[in-house]
């Protein structure tokens, strides 16, 4: 009986929107990125390492979870 | 059919051009720019100073974009004259661009102080791709650096370079780092901790010459210390690009002169960016400019919308300091404010009737996105005021 909970709750974090802090940017797992190759329904976590915000360039590490 | 030109793709001109093409899908949209390399990010041009990324790294939009919403792009083209009368943009191989609408975003370039010595080889202004290779390919042989201003870019760039291992002096005309953003109890901790980083500050004082026969050798202050320097680098603010503004006999103070739909004085004629400048204010900051763009786009495409300004807010982007400002901080103490500092931890919240107009965040900048918010939003936040010294104070309770 745990396992549906807990797919659950992972789901829920996994598409997270993530906030840029150098210019405003949402990251929205929904819509992707699709000019940059990010398929909708692409998790935050699951962007590669080099990607960049799309409107201003700033890294990934630059994103704040969006509260 | 519409034909819309804009000159510059910087953050403005890349914002206007994807409203338009969003709000008018049969338009005609043409992007000129005397840059040699589509939408890149001039914040990250430290980052490729340093060696942290490739030069192409730095390209935001690559070709795909354009292509993509058909939006034609001309590289390495200057724009030398508008024909308003005729509606023409007229380029510098006398090729002509008729327009229905015109935005101009041709940005900002730096300013040269006139100090002595500033035409000799090794001193060097960081604007854009060019600038940052040549202090790239410079730096390797050079020892000393001496930064010419102690703002952002300034911290910044000496940041990169001394993780390349150079010497770096940093000459500031105020007392403080960072004037722009920080108080003086902030910038007193950020001085302590950039010293420990290996730089030497020279505040207050003012450099009287660059000094060498041909090749810099050093800067001497108008304190009388000579500082030992084959590299100068000068951050000395930056000054809009109005040469097609001022042959236009647009309405200029400043910058170019725009009205909350970024009209400038002539029909049919926008300007957004670090370029325009917006009830007295030169934002000079990206996001400003990405959303002075969007504006311009729907204005141009005959969708109104209304600009109402943009809260200033800066992160210093050194790694091992962690500071973030917004709004008014307040650097006189002269409004109502709120501190907590312990360590290397320093807040300050300043608040108008209630409401928070401007923040520190040092050492710590958790909770700056919500306190972003809150300055924007100008909700009441009295019964707050007194817990947002605390030092554990949650900001997303608010």
């Amino acid at each position: 009986m745990r396992s549906p909970h807990r797919r659950r709750t992972e789901r829920r974090k996994v598409m997270a929107k993530y906030v840029c802090t150098v210019c405003g940017y949402v990251y929205d797992p929904a819509q992707g990125d699709p000019d940059n190759g990010i398929d909708p329904g692409t998790s935050f976590e699951d962007l590669p390492a080099d990607w960049v915000c799309p409107l201003c360039g700033a890294s990934k590490d630059e994103f704040e979870k969006e509260k | 059919m519409k034909h819309y030109v804009i000159v510059g793709n910087g953050a403005a001109g890349t914002n206007a051009a994807d409203q338009l093409r969003r709000l008018d899908a049969e338009a005609k949209i043409c992007m000129i720019t005397e840059e040699a390399f589509p939408f890149y990010s001039r914040i990250r041009l430290i980052d490729y100073i340093a060696g942290d990324i490739p030069k192409e790294a730095l390209v935001i939009n690559k070709d795909q974009w354009y292509l993509n919403r058909d939006i034609e792009l001309r590289l390495g083209v200057r724009v030398a004259s508008v024909d308003s009368a005729n509606k023409r943009v007229l380029t510098g191989q006398n090729e002509a661009f008729s327009y229905d609408r015109l935005l101009l975003a041709t940005g900002a370039h730096s300013f040269m102080p006139n100090i002595s010595g500033m035409e000799k080889r090794g001193v060097f202004t960081l604007r854009n791709i060019e600038d940052a290779e040549a202090i790239r390919s410079f730096a390797d042989s050079a020892q000393h650096v001496v930064m010419i201003g102690g703002g952002l870019l300034g911290l910044e760039t000496g940041n990169a370079l001394r993780r390349l291992g150079k010497k770096v002096a940093v000459v500031e005309f105020f007392p403080r780092l960072l004037p722009r953003q920080l108080d003086v109890p902030a910038a007193d901790l950020l001085a302590g901790t950039m010293t420990k980083m290996g730089f030497s500050l020279y505040l207050g004082r003012k450099t009287k010459e660059i000094v060498g026969s041909n090749q810099v050798k050093g800067v001497v202050l108008e304190s009388g210390e000579t500082l030992p320097a084959d590299m100068v680098v000068v951050s000395a603010g930056v000054r809009p690009n109005m040469e097609l503004a001022a042959s236009l006999k647009l309405r200029c103070n400043k910058g170019i002169e725009v009205d909350e739909g970024m009209r400038a004085s002539s029909p049919d004629i926008y300007a957004a960016g670090d370029v325009a400048e917006f009830k007295g204010v030169l934002y000079g900051i990206w996001p400003a400019a990405m959303e002075q763009g969007k504006i311009a786009g729907s204005n141009m495409a005959g969708v109104n919308a209304a600009y109402e300004g943009t809260t200033a807010s800066n992160q210093l982007k050194v790694a091992g300091i962690d500071l973030a400002a917004a709004g008014n901080i307040d650097p006189e103490c002269a409004s109502e404010s709120r501190t907590f500092q312990e360590d290397r931890v320093y807040r300050k919240f300043v608040f108008e009737d209630n409401r928070l107009v401007g923040c520190i965040l040092q050492g710590d900048t958790r909770g700056f996105q919500a306190m972003l918010r809150l300055i924007r939003q100008k909700q009441d936040v009295s019964e707050y005021k007194d817990d947002m010294a605390l030092k554990d104070f949650d900001f997303n309770a608010i």
